[in-house]
């Protein structure tokens, strides 16, 4: 009985929305012209018809996991982070200036200091908005998109004067040191083509979910973000901090963030890239919407997000469909949640 | 031929049966009172009724026609209107804007404030129903607002007026206001369903009572041919000797003479020194001087307004006074916040147990921990365990009716929350207890077990301050009873030597003989 209330309550809305986005998705196939069992194939059974193909839903995944956490953990505190982008830029930047700055600490030390200092970076950024909201009222909303900008600007002003490899044109930092950088799960895995992008990311953002999920869930302060979400009013009234909260939430947001930045830097690129963001920290509001900010729930967004992703670039390669229609799946499938929730779940009386 | 008839109307959650079977028959031009335990069922039916919610089985008559309500609109477009405990008006609107609200006479697009104006008007003289138009809403009394709501019903046209424990938040001389507007819209030919747990104010106002147990109506009977015994019995039921046992055993205990003064050199509990406040430039504390000693129970009595809810404020540390001291254990608090008061031993229950004390989402067990996450914890992280221990055991005691601790607080009745609430603050050793309504919404069973409680602790020397717009609890309860008036205490009452009359008239401001 509580099984099928949870069925009911947690999973029939996502898999309704998911499915009624996708047929959606092949009628405007259809409509583009091109047969929409052709869109389905490309979209579903290839990408996830080989191991190697399944792995790069994973990598395009990882990032998102990481910014949709971020923004999951706001919104439990009843604060919209829309400062991602700036904070897992941050992060990037640090990660890259730590690791050349100190190359020579030993490896493993230093990957971890890198590591540190990002999170260290990133949550700073993000605590500045939290700051501002618990000193002065100033919206989240507003500071945070603010951020963002400040963020790029002086990031890019940093490295372009400071840290650009010499002889270069494009703005980017020297690459860092061999040994911090992540080993691609290739490595261990003999189906994934020596080449495949994949690398520990991938398994270090599942585990910071599940901290996450038993932070929120276990610990008190966990539960006093989680009161000041549902009812501030009665929160405060409880006893718990009103500033403490903001400041440390915004601030765990933004050190969630920067592990973006640690992926590129550590994992991908190996160096800092201006510019290397496409966009993720916006993706992980949409990731956590579709999560219902749950952080187990993140990694299954962000994996039907990588999967559509993938998606897209096989559609434009093999068909004649553009790549455009995997976005409007996206924002069908949030919009479709909020609404067949609104309709299964509208037994909700007001009690007295 | 009744106005409104149900038959057979069934409501389930999961194995909870909220509404079996009920019979309900409203005749015309009645106020018809509906009383049960928490948790009897009486506001599903009411949702029922009004088309919140959509019962299992069973069906609505309307003047002998079968009818279908699927939204609040339907019923509404049939006659039928509520006002629910918690108001749903729009605070920062005026009266005039909320009453027309969704209904608006517009000219040109716009809301055609004359028209909307006498229309008003009208209803309102009809009726005899006074209100101030043109002040917002948030500003205005609850009594005030409970006129707004009430207003909007008939100028949407109801028939029927449903009423969820409607005087639970009205001072006494508010409930008289609200019983004469009542009565002048029956003799006028419309119905009111009336929830209520004051016997006293339901033979007061209604001609018909419903009692409702357990999810059935039991016995209906005309109020004049029923005494207030018959009707508690009827609440009870075959569980009435259990109950009754076990209010005695609680009640029983070492009583303590009142007014017996801790010695000197104990400090007081609490006390406050001349103590301002203001909001908006409007003085909310008037340099107030309080002392709470050890072992007594002190009440608070006054209109809704007077400067309450500042009090709990100042003192609860969400908001800063002006000027003047507060002390606690005989130690100056400089700038007091809720976590530092609720560690200097303060048990806090608020009068408005959604806004202010839970998050309905959440689970019982979760409602439970707010305020407490520190006790059940260890190195940060929550004992869930011993949660649910205590939990179960705190269910037990309070005879709360819930089918798992894991449901959601919401699906618990109002008054099955405000027990949740008490449990958990008198659960964790108070030195002193800041009560705000505490028995708002409880049936006469459970808020006696209450006020067994409050003793109790006062009897092992915590302190309680009271306050209550509910005179006969303030009279039972209370050692010392001070009035509160325009942000300042007028007078101190030994509560032995006081009576409701006395009380009422200097609730009013300091009589002029
Ligand atoms: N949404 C729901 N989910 C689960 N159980 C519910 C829900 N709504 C009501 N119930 C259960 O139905 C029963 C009747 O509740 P109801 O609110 O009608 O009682 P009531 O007579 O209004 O009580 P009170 O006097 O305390 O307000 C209760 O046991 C309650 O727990
Ligand atoms: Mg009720």
């Amino acid at each position: 009985m509580r099984l099928l209330s949870i069925y009911v309550h947690r999973f029939l809305p996502i898999s309704l929305a998911l499915s009624i986005s996708l047929l959606v998705g092949g009628l405007l196939a259809f409509v583009a012209g091109e047969s929409p069992i052709v869109v389905f194939r490309t979209l579903l059974l290839d990408t996830l018809g080989s191991l190697d193909s399944i792995a790069y839903v994973l990598f395009n995944a990882t990032p998102l996991i990481f910014t949709g956490l971020a923004v999951a953990i706001g919104f439990r505190a009843g604060l919209f982070n829309i400062g991602c982008e700036g904070q897992l830029y941050v992060g990037a930047f640090a990660t890259a200036w730590t690791a050349l700055a100190f190359s020579w600490l030993p490896a493993p030390l230093l990957m971890l200091v890198t590591i540190v200092s990002a999170m260290l970076a990133g949550g700073i950024w993000g605590a500045i908005p939290g700051w501002l909201k618990a000193r002065f009222g100033a919206h989240e909303v507003i500071n945070t998109i603010m951020m963002n900008f400040i963020a790029v600007a002086s990031v890019d002003y940093l490295v372009l004067n400071f840290l650009k490899e010499p002889g270069q044109m494009i703005s980017q930092t020297a690459k860092i040191p061999e040994g911090i950088r992540f080993p691609r799960l290739s490595s261990f895995l003999d189906f994934l083509p020596q080449s495949h992008p994949l690398e520990i990311s991938f398994i270090l953002a599942l585990l910071v979910a599940c901290l996450l999920f038993l932070f929120l869930n276990r610990s008190v302060w966990g539960y006093e973000i989680r009161m000041m979400g549902l009812n501030p009013e009665a929160a405060i009234r409880a006893g718990i901090s009103e500033s403490r909260t903001l400041v440390f939430s915004m601030g765990l947001s933004g050190a969630i963030a920067a592990l973006v930045g640690v992926w590129d830097v550590l994992g991908y690129h190996y160096r800092f890239v201006s510019g290397f963001t496409s966009g993720w920290g916006f993706l992980g509001i949409a990731v956590a919407l579709l999560a219902k900010n749950h952080p187990l729930g993140v990694i299954f967004a962000a994996c039907f997000f990588g999967l559509l992703s993938k998606g897209a670039l096989d559609l434009e390669l093999f068909t004649a469909v553009p790549r455009e229609i995997v976005l409007i799946i996206e924002s069908l499938a949030i919009l479709f949640l909020i609404v067949s929730e609104r309709v299964l779940l509208r037994d909700r009386e007001t009690r007295g | 031929m009744p106005l409104l008839e149900t038959r057979h109307i069934v409501k389930r959650y999961g194995a909870v049966l909220a509404n079996q079977d009920v019979h309900f028959i409203l005749q015309p031009g009645t106020v018809h009172a509906l009383v049960g335990q928490n948790g009897a069922g009486k506001t599903t039916l009411m949702n029922i009724l009004y088309g919140m919610i959509q019962p299992d089985e069973g069906e609505i008559l309307i003047d002998g026609e079968k009818v279908q309500f699927h939204t609040p609109r339907d019923a509404l477009t049939h006659g039928l209107g509520m006002v629910h405990q918690h108001f749903m008006l729009i605070p920062p609107f005026s009266a005039l804007e909320n009453v027309v609200l969704g209904s608006e006479p517009r000219h040109l697009g716009l809301l055609d404030r004359k028209r909307a104006t006498r229309q008003i008007r009208d209803i309102m003289d009809t009726w005899r129903l006074n209100l101030d138009l043109d002040v917002p809403v948030e500003d205005l009394s609850v009594g005030m607002r409970q006129r707004v709501e009430i207003l909007r019903l008939l100028y949407q046209g109801a028939e029927i007026l449903i009423l969820d424990e409607p005087t639970a938040v009205l001072a006494p001389p508010e409930i008289e206001g609200l019983f004469s507007i009542l009565r002048s819209l029956c003799s006028r030919g419309k119905s009111v369903i009336f929830i209520s747990h004051k016997l006293k104010e339901v033979f007061e106002i209604a001609e018909v009572i419903s009692v409702m147990r357990d999810g059935q109506i039991v016995a209906t009977i005309d109020s004049d041919q029923a005494s207030r015994e018959e009707i508690a019995a009827w609440m009870v039921g075959e569980d009435g000797d259990r109950r009754s046992q076990h209010e005695s055993k609680s009640s029983a205990g070492p009583s303590k003479n009142s007014l017996s003064i801790s010695p000197d050199d104990v400090p007081p509990l609490l006390s406050l020194r001349s103590l301002s406040y203001r909001e908006h430039g409007v003085p909310q504390l008037d340099g107030v001087d309080l002392t709470l000693h050890r072992g007594e129970i002190l009440g608070i009595a006054g209109v809704e307004g007077n400067g309450q809810q500042a009090l709990v404020d100042v003192l609860l540390g969400i908001r800063q006074a002006d000027s003047g001291e507060i002390r606690v254990h005989g130690q100056p608090i400089s700038r007091p916040c809720p976590r530092m008061m609720r560690d200097l031993g303060m048990a806090y229950i608020p009068a408005d147990r959604q806004r202010e004390g839970s998050s309905l989402a959440s689970s019982i067990e979760e409602n439970f921990l707010l305020g407490r996450q520190h006790q059940y914890s260890r190195y940060g992280v929550l004992l869930t365990q011993a949660l649910s221990e205590e939990v179960a055991h705190q269910l037990d005691r309070y005879e709360i009716q819930a089918a798992h601790p894991n449901i959601p607080m919401q699906s618990l009745s109002g008054g099955n929350q405000q027990k949740l609430i008490i449990a958990r603050e008198l659960a964790s050793e108070p030195a002193w207890i800041l009560a705000v309504h505490p028995t708002r919404g409880l049936d006469i069973h459970a808020a006696e077990f209450v006020h067994s409680q409050l003793r109790e602790w006062r009897d092992r020397d915590s302190a309680v301050l009271l306050i209550s717009s509910d005179l006969d609890e303030l009279l039972k309860l209370s050692d010392r009873i001070a009035v509160m008036y325009r942000g300042k205490f007028i007078r101190l009452f030994d509560a032995a030597a006081t009576s409701e009359y006395e009380l009422g008239r200097w609730m009013l401001g300091p009589p002029t003989y």
